[in-house]
């Protein structure tokens, strides 16, 4: 089972219709829930007005602001900074400020429209530029976050360089761009609970952020996660928000209240990619051994703290890239602009530094004369060398398998040589191709896995089957298939007595937010120690039942044995040792606990950043127009290495979607923002997605080199996909025209600007 | 004001009313009680809320109810399973793995149903050229062309 391609669970009920997502799911006397937002980017409200004559019978409509909440005003995430509701200052435009409901989404639209925020405007902040500027001229601004990490003596190093080089990279908001919108319903229950439940990554973060909002305990509040239909880091943190809403509007009418987002409201006011400004200056010896590296770091946090601190300490540590630095230095800060607060997106962070420090690092092969795939294998981490953080890498590391990997399948170093900018292509095209080498912590960083003691449950139930228990949630990555492969061959069942029951924090204990590569590896590590359990004890209860001996007893396949002799099937087994003991279930739990050997001082950002970190190589060809200067991707070649893949389908499908969203990072995402500070692209129409005819042929190879304390080997898999396709294709477009253009999304634009400056 | 409509959905006769604005989807969604059906963007961009009428495939969101004669032939991802092509369809994308989120899965079905349909043994241009409407963000479209090619075999 761990290895073999299990259909999926949820593919039935998804291809016939019958998945229900939260805008699917109505109940008796729900309203329709609408948020009411300011029409500027900073300012003071002055008066929140319900205009009459507007068509709209306010006795109809449920109307609510920061008055009515009757517990704490603000989010509780890492920091309880951002506003249920503004009451006073504004911080971007589009900040939630009231909320109405109707009995239909038209209603709730009109009345909506009919509430006029009247403020006093400030001066804001609305573009990374702004920050960069101010940064680099040491002017004092709004920090939500700062780290520094680094060894070495970087001045030293760089100084007995003989090539060092210099440039600064930059990044745009990216949009998660889920095909299901946020959307959440509240429902009040019996005995003074309510329910939220919806579309969310992580129920234990929503769950204790509306019962403060409702000034409630979690006895009298649960979280509930629907099917989702994508999410990719944009339904970690903004769930939270919007289940508050949801929840006061119910609070406030006693009815059942749902909030669906439509495109332009999610794509405009809920979390994307920071954007970031890199600059780094390296250096190495003419003989390509690298020296030193100094890397500088700004992202833009938009208006609120949010996931800030986590995704620029994850982009601070993947800064140096899959290298061996003798030093290296990282500062990073982030810094309030007054646009939406940005959050998480697949890769955290890693995105924005790798694609710097991947774009740096070809370069400085060039000016060290060396081919790019040669230069990379010459200063890969490898088993034994120090990282940035003082990690010691251990024998997990798969730089050179996936290096070698990505080479043999691309074909690389007959393309590198073929083509490029001396060597033009017939026609109006000119092709290129590109690689990136790169790795991704799996897993929270330091010591996050340790705060979340991760706890999971198993249940062996009378009704023959064995039931997951977790707060880790299906968005479409699979989860739900994977874990229970996990507990079916540890357990020696089929994957159909195992069922995942649904995601709720009245239900399931927390087994953590479903971020950060950790669900496989940890909690699926977890669930096979409680798989272990409950098979000695379904054996134990056998043995007993059957007057054998405990330990001569097997369970393989889905049935019990006694050497050659078959004692009966699992699901009737566990029926009759669950009914002789006279109870409905056995639950075995298990608790992550951080290994040992971790040290990790998150002040100075040193020692063992993570328990263990994925490898991977792109490489990308691309073939750029010379009259439209328009770049198509025709083939990428990405290898993994994942430790073990425990479903190959659905691990190939992580590596292939990743790798197109960073395609659509590269090329053509991009958000903008208006002088107004409200977001430009606010729609499909205008945020321009990937789609079949701009997507390349992909060929992915998982290389497994497998992790002890991951289950079979596992380990985390989702987020690193995003990593690669974005230097790669940039480190393309240089060998195809010979032009660098450091700021995505590498549009013709900028193509042609740059060909015009070097003329 | 209403309009009354009597339409062939999924093989049974439905007799339906709704304001003479109302969208296709939303009639769908709502009185046929059909979900599979899904608002992605509201906009004709995302495809999700693609269904096949009178063979031809439609976006739901940007059709008029109003529009749809009565007599119309309508399919919707429920009513695959009960054709051929829908079931080995349906085989193709499972095998290949071509299902992640499922947001976007019933209009790509109906997608490659409409595309079979009409060219039964499609090149991978010709899939991907009719798939270019269906946005996916999950897959990055690969398990999905070839789930198409498979069902064609």
């Amino acid at each position: 089972m761990i290895g073999a391609d299990q259909r999926r669970k949820d593919s039935q009920s998804k291809m016939a219709g019958t998945t229900r997502y939260t805008a699917d799911i109505s109940y008796e006397g729900m309203l329709h829930g609408a948020v009411v937002r300011a029409p500027l980017a900073r300012g003071r409200i002055r008066a929140i007005r319900r205009v009459e004559d507007a068509g709209v019978d306010w006795s109809r409509v449920v109307f609510a602001t920061a008055e009515d909440i009757p517990g704490k005003r603000h989010v509780q995430m890492i920091a309880a900074d951002m506003p249920f509701l503004a009451w006073d200052e504004v911080f971007y435009n589009g900040e939630p400020v009231a909320l109405v409901a109707a009995e239909s989404r038209e209603e709730a639209e009109t009345a909506r429209r009919a509430v006029v925020v009247e403020m006093e405007p400030l001066p804001a902040t609305l573009t990374l530029d702004e920050l960069v500027e101010r940064h680099r001229q040491g002017v004092e601004q709004h920090e939500l976050a700062r780290w520094h990490l680094g060894r070495g003596d970087v001045r030293a190093g760089l100084a007995a360089a003989d090539v060092v080089l210099e440039d600064s990279y930059t990044t745009p908001h990216q949009e998660q761009a889920y095909l299901e919108t946020n959307a959440v319903i509240a429902v009040p229950e019996a005995g003074g609970r309510m329910r939220v439940e919806g579309s969310m990554q992580c129920p234990y973060y929503v769950a204790p952020a509306v019962a403060g909002m409702l000034g409630t305990d979690l006895d009298h509040l649960h979280a509930r996660a629907l099917p989702m239909g994508g999410a990719f880091g944009g339904k970690e943190d903004f769930p939270s928000l919007l289940a508050g809403h949801a929840a006061l509007l119910a609070h406030v009418s006693g009815r059942p209240v749902r909030i669906v987002l439509d495109r332009a409201e999610d794509v405009a006011y809920t979390t994307k990619r920071h954007p970031s400004w890199t600059r780094i200056r390296a250096g190495a010896r003419s003989d390509g051994t690298l020296c030193a590296v100094d890397i500088d770091i700004v992202f833009d946090g938009g208006a609120y703290i949010t996931m800030s601190p986590v995704v620029l300490s994850r982009g601070a540590i993947h800064a140096p890239g899959a290298y061996s630095w003798p030093a290296a230095e990282v500062n990073a800060v982030a810094y309030r602009s007054n646009t939406p607060p940005n959050g998480a997106f697949r890769g955290f962070g890693v995105p924005q530094t790798l694609y710097a420090i991947e774009s740096h690092v070809d370069r400085l092969a060039r000016a060290c004369g060396m081919e790019p795939h040669a230069f990379r294998e010459k200063n890969r981490l490898r088993e034994g060398d120090l990282t940035a953080t003082g990690q010691r890498i251990d024998d997990t590391v798969a730089s050179r398998q996936v290096l070698e990997k990505a080479l043999e399948i691309s074909g690389f170093e007959e393309k590198h040589r073929a083509w490029g900018v001396f060597r033009p292509a017939g026609g109006r095209a000119k092709k290129g191709v590109g690689m990136a080498l790169y790795w991704h912590g799996a897993g929270f960083t330091g010591g996050g896995e340790a705060r979340i003691a991760a706890r999971v449950a198993l249940d062996l139930r009378d009704d023959g089957l064995a039931h997951i228990r977790v707060s880790s949630t299906e968005m479409g990555q699979g989860a739900h298939t994977v874990l229970p492969q996990i507990v079916a061959e540890t357990l020696g069942v089929p994957v159909d007595r195992v069922v995942v029951d649904p995601p709720d924090t009245a239900e399931v204990p927390d087994s953590g937010p479903t971020v950060a590569s950790r669900t496989t590896m940890i909690v699926g590590g977890e669930l096979e120690t409680c798989a272990r359990a409950a098979r000695d004890r379904l054996l134990e209860a056998v043995g007993r039942l059957t007057g054998r001996d405990a330990g001569a007893l097997a369970l393989e396949g889905g049935e019990i044995r006694d050497g050659d002799e078959v004692l009966g099937g699992f699901s009737d087994l566990l029926r009759r040792a669950l009914g002789e003991a006279g109870e409905p279930r056995w639950e075995l739990t298990s608790q992550h606990r951080l290994a040992p050997h971790i040290r990790w001082d998150e002040a100075t950002h040193t020692g063992d950043a993570y328990a263990t970190y994925a490898w991977g190589c792109t490489i990308a060809e691309v073939e750029v127009d010379l009259d439209l200067y328009e770049v198509r991707v025709p083939r990428i070649w990405v290898a993994v290495d994942v430790g073990r893949a425990v479903n190959p389908t659905l691990a190939r499908g992580q590596v292939e979607g990743g790798t197109l969203q960073a395609v659509g990072y590269a090329l053509c995402e991009e958000v903008g923002v208006r002088p107004d500070g409200a977001l430009l692209r606010d729609r499909f129409q205008t945020y321009i997605l990937p789609t079949t005819l701009d997507s390349p042929r992909m060929e992915v190879a998982l290389v497994e080199v497998p992790y002890g304390r991951g289950p079979g080997g596992a380990k985390g898999l989702g987020e690193m996909p995003m990593n690669g396709a974005a230097p790669a294709v940039a480190n393309a477009v240089e060998h195809a025209l010979g032009i660098r253009v450091c700021d995505l999304p590498i549009t013709p634009e900028k193509i042609f600007a740059a060909l015009e400056e070097r003329k | 004001m209403t309009v009354t409509r009597s339409w062939i959905v999924n093989g049974e006769r439905r007799t339906v009313r709704f304001d003479p604005l109302a969208r296709l989807l939303d009639v769908i969604r709502g009185q046929l009680g059909l979900c599979a059906a899904k608002e992605g963007c509201g906009e004709g961009e995302c495809g999700a809320c693609s269904v096949v009428l009178d063979g031809e495939l439609h976006l739901a969101c940007l059709t008029a109810a109003a529009q749809v004669d009565d007599g119309a032939v309508l399919l919707t991802a429920e009513g695959l399973e009960d054709l051929e092509l829908g079931r080995s369809l349906k085989a193709a994308f499972d095998r290949q793995g071509a299902v992640q989120c499922g947001y976007c899965t019933p209009a790509m079905l109906l997608g490659g149903y409409a595309l079979l349909s009409n060219t039964p043994s499609p090149d991978e241009e010709q899939i991907r050229a009719a798939l270019a409407g269906h946005l996916c963000r999950c897959t990055g479209y690969a398990t999905i062309v070839a789930a198409i090619r498979e069902a064609t075999s």
